[in-house]
């Protein structure tokens, strides 16, 4: 253990050691409660296997109810170039404002050049059904009040922040299935980071099979993930 | 609309009615007499569907009433429900359509109107083809004058056509009933080909309607002969119109069969009339989309109506709605006029109708059965590529043995074994079917960009439909196929449909990222799998639509094109671009030069990182020869290429004067002062008023990029034309 940290040249003074026997997914829960964590730090996978994906590993069991803020690695060569760009979430939640703060002074220490902050807007939410081209007008008008609405929402929520860093902040209103769409959208702009709201409670079997929001992103990871835990 | 141009549309709106309804009125005799019904079963479902559908349906061109592709499902009800009580039969058969109108109406409440688009293709068309060998089966006997031939199947049936043949040959007396019919076949077949325009203004059934009733009263008033066929041969209309109509019988609801009459005539009536609103869509000359969803209610309602007193379903029909269309019908008015003249000719002449012989209907029978059926269709197949063909082929068969659903469904289970055949990573398969795989949003410069990842085929085509049905008329949309590994044919065949239709609707759609996909054929809609890295360096493979595009433009501006996979490419690893990345293979190469210089247009696939951590990139470039040594330099706006480590210590240059060129752009390399004296005022107004692009320089060589996907065609000429702007510039 003190040669790998000696490899990555960190401090001993640092650095606290704390070895226990038990479940792993249990004893990395408690201590990180125990010792009030901030950030949990887990390499994971960025696809499981059907089986495995079903049992669920180590990474995968803990981000279904992360204790605190959590960070899975699932790049690990990548992040030696350090990181340039971050997706965060920016969905009508009570927990994305904090999500988005923690996101901001994060990137800032890491000098992320760019934030895109993406808005999913479930399909629901656009009440006019497409059937021809007048409700396919209704359809488009709805959507773009709906855009600016999220839009100023988010520019709220910047605003309140205090340090926001140097980074770009840009916003993105994507109508689709919350979870999914997210994490498609870091998939095609080849995002180093996602960051994401903590589940409101805690992911099951059946969630797996009927996959909803994070469940999504677990299932098929596109980039590193961070979930944001608010333990106040 | 003006008063004047309001009755003009009004009056052509009949017009294409009446004319319309002289086709209709032989078609809903004959389909009635084929289904095993009284040929008044046809004409109320006529009339109904026509009044019903007119008044409430959601599409403007179309024309409803009795269709083909029921006339084997309806045979078959009567005869499974009734037994050798054919009437009794059709009574069970009346409730099994008043039930299905239930269904339609519940379909369209439950806005399943996409619902035909879920079926392959190939499977439909497999469908259809046995529906007409059906009908030809049954029908060409009648047309021949000889009732009551019967086979085991509907092979067999088929089989026995050189029986009747050479029984019509050698029959004793003139076999007027076979003649009739023959013309009668060959007046459909020959009809286009018959130069006299005034032949035309009377469509070919009337033809036959007509000839059949002049046959009859030469020999009433110029003969003294006995009319020489028998009654049973003829049309049958009660003379008291209201005799005709008959009730449904429910007495048979509970047992299985008519639950498989109800599901098997809701399934190919919804099948026939979404597949016949879409075609009549693009025939639309004012580009309407319809809302199927709602004509689906209409149709239901008017099944519903029409089973109640005595008639066959009622479904949206293409050929009668086309020629609707070609007579200058615009609205719904054109289809209650036509419903309207064929009431009128019930009425009015019902005692001529009684002298039409069964074989004349027939003959027009046999020869939409011919339509549904032909040779063309078939090479049509069999050019899609032979995984196509061989499922049309299995589907045919199927159906022609073991009815219309069984058929369906073998289709079904055999696409989805060929896909899975196809395929390399059949796990990924199983994962994606049921869940999303598709994202839409508006890039910043207005276009839609639409991404769709994993296996894209008729299973989750619904999704991907949904998205790009939402896609506003007039917006120019990129579809993203690089994230995908396989496309099936049904999704190229509809994806090719919706290329025409945004096109006609003023906006462009343009799908990328499949030009290293593999296909089995050179047609445009065969499937495509993404290829293994080996194959694509054997095989040039046959061209997708971009890359006949990127051909063209090549051919236009004179530069060559190759498709093929490229990999010496040495110049490119030399950009600081590359640095931290691994260069896979660059294809789709333009060749050019241009004053002198040489230019290279290509798109390139890379990645980042080794494994697990592996990131594939897939870009259009275009590098430029510079013919003279300039300093290295980076210049973007968009900010995502920052994450090139190597250039970490790279500072923006700000160039004093400039205040918007250097709030704009980041300017980067080691030489500053080199760089200074390289950007020229007229250099610097260059990039301020053209569009933004990564430019950089390794010193020899110009590498521009532009976004971070591959580009569409049009986005690769504005590459093309930029670069040589550019060059132009740094000559000066």
């Amino acid at each position: 253990m003190n040669e790998l940290l000696e490899k990555v040249a960190l401090k001993k003074e640092l650095v606290e050691i704390i070895w226990e026997e038990g479940n792993p997914v249990e004893v990395l829960y408690t201590v990180s409660k125990r010792e009030k964590i901030d950030m949990l730090i887990l390499g994971a996978m960025q696809n499981e296997a059907m089986l495995r994906y079903y049992i669920g590993s180590v990474a995968r069991k803990i981000s279904r109810k992360p204790p605190c803020t959590l960070l899975l690695v699932t790049h690990p060569s990548k992040n030696e170039t350090g990181l340039s760009s971050v997706v965060v979430n920016g969905i009508n939640h009570s927990k994305t404002g904090n999500t988005i703060e923690t996101a901001l002074s994060f990137a800032n220490q890491f000098d992320v050049s760019d934030i895109v902050i993406v808005e999913e807007v479930p399909k629901k939410q656009v009440k006019t059904k497409i059937d021809d081209d007048k409700s396919l007008i209704k359809a488009a008008q709805e959507k773009e009040r709906v855009r600016s609405q999220e839009e100023y929402r988010i520019k709220n929520i910047i605003e309140k922040i205090e340090n926001k860093g140097r980074a770009h902040i840009q916003t993105k209103c994507v109508f689709g299935k919350l979870g999914y769409s997210i994490g498609h959208f870091a998939e095609v702009k080849k995002t180093d980071l996602l960051i994401m709201n903590s589940p409101d409670k805690k992911l099951g079997f059946f969630d797996r099979f009927f996959p909803h929001d994070l469940e999504y992103i677990l299932s098929d990871m596109p980039c590193d993930l961070m979930i944001v835990e608010n333990n106040d | 609309m003006t008063e004047d141009k309001q009755n003009k549309s009004w009056a052509k709106d009949i017009m294409a009615g009446f004319i319309v309804s002289l086709i209709a009125l032989p078609l809903a005799l004959g389909l009635a007499i084929a289904s095993g019904v009284p040929p008044m079963a046809g004409i109320i479902a006529s009339v109904v569907g026509g009044v019903v559908v007119a008044l409430i349906g959601g599409s403007h061109v179309t024309i409803t009433g009795p269709g083909n592709g029921l006339v084997v499902v309806i045979l078959t009800t009567i005869v499974a429900l009734g037994g050798d009580n054919l009437f009794l039969g059709y009574t069970y058969a009346l409730a099994a359509i008043v039930v299905s109108g239930f269904v339609l109406l519940i379909l369209g409440f439950l806005r399943l109107g996409n619902l035909a688009d879920f079926f392959p293709s190939s499977t439909i068309q497999g469908m259809l083809s046995a529906i007409g060998l059906i009908i030809i089966a049954k029908q060409i006997h009648v047309m021949l004058g000889e009732s009551g031939v019967e086979a085991a199947n509907n092979l067999f049936l088929l089989a026995e056509i050189p029986n009747s043949l050479i029984r019509l040959a050698k029959s004793d007396s003139i076999p007027y009933v076979g003649i009739i019919g023959i013309v009668s076949l060959l007046i459909m077949f020959f009809y286009n080909k018959i130069p006299y325009k005034a032949f035309h203004s009377v469509p070919a059934p009337m033809w036959i309607v007509l000839m059949a009733i002049g046959f009859y009263y030469y020999f009433e008033l110029f003969s003294d002969l006995p009319f020489p066929i028998e009654l049973e041969s003829l049309i049958q209309v009660p003379e008291n119109i209201s005799d005709s109509i008959v009730f449904p019988d429910f007495e048979k609801w509970n047992t299985s069969a008519f639950a498989i009459a109800v599901i098997s005539i809701s399934l190919i009536a919804t099948i026939e009339s979404l597949l016949s609103i879409k075609a009549v869509d693009k025939l639309d000359p004012e580009k309407r989309r319809s809302n199927v969803n709602r004509d689906l209610k209409a149709l239901g309602l008017a099944t519903i109506f029409s089973g109640f007193i005595g008639g066959l379903p009622v479904v949206t029909v293409i050929a009668r709605s086309s020629v609707n269309v070609n007579n200058g019908a615009n609205s719904r008015k054109a289809n209650f006029s036509h419903a309207a003249f064929v009431a009128l000719f019930v009425v009015l002449f019902s005692q001529f109708l009684n002298r039409i012989p069964l074989s004349a209907l027939a003959g027009i029978l046999v020869y939409t059965g011919y339509k549904l059926a032909s040779p063309a269709q078939f090479k049509k197949m069999y050019k899609a590529g032979k995984d196509q063909f061989f499922i049309f082929i299995i589907t045919l068969i199927s159906t022609l043995l073991f009815g219309l659903i069984n058929g369906i469904l073998i289709g079904m289970v055999t696409t989805f074994l060929i896909q899975l055949f196809l395929m390399e990573n059949r796990m990924e398969f199983f994962k994606h079917p049921f869940r999303s795989n598709t994202l839409l949003y508006e890039e910043s410069d207005g276009k839609m960009y639409l991404s769709v990842k994993g296996h894209s085929s008729f299973l989750n085509f619904l999704r991907l439909k949904q998205q790009l049905d939402s896609v506003p008329n007039g917006k120019e949309i990129i579809l993203d196929y690089s994230l995908s590994q396989f496309v099936d044919s049904s999704v190229m065949e509809h994806l090719h449909h919706y290329e025409e239709d945004f096109k006609k609707k003023g906006g462009n759609m343009e799908v990328i990222g499949l030009d290293i996909h593999q296909s089995e054929s050179s047609h445009p809609f065969a499937a495509r799998r993404m290829m293994k890295l080996t194959s694509i360096i054997k095989k040039t493979g046959f061209l997708t639509d971009r890359q006949h595009k990127l051909k063209d433009f090549a051919k236009e501006i004179s530069w060559n094109f190759k498709s093929n996979s490229v990999f010496e490419t040495p110049v490119l690893e030399t950009f600081p671009f590359f640095k931290t990345k691994t260069i896979d293979h660059a294809y789709n190469v333009f060749n050019g030069i241009h004053n002198g210089l040489k230019f290279e247009l290509f798109d390139v696939d890379f990645y980042e990182g080794e494994l697990i951590a592996r990131e594939n990139h897939k870009l259009t470039m275009l590098i430029i020869q510079t013919g003279k040594t300039i300093p290295q330099f980076r210049l973007d706006k968009e900010r995502i290429f920052d994450r090139i480590a190597g250039l970490a210590g790279f500072q923006d240059i700000n160039i004093e004067g400039y205040e918007d060129f250097s709030h704009r752009f980041l300017l980067r390399g080691n030489d500053e002062e080199a760089i200074r004296s390289f950007f020229t005022d007229r250099l610097i107004l260059f990039f301020e008023s053209h569009p933004y692009y990564h430019v950089e320089s390794n010193g020899e060589y110009l590498l521009i990029v532009k976004g971070q996907r591959l580009a569409s065609i049009s986005e690769v000429k504005a590459l093309a034309v930029f670069g040589k702007d550019l060059v132009a510039e740094l000559a000066v």
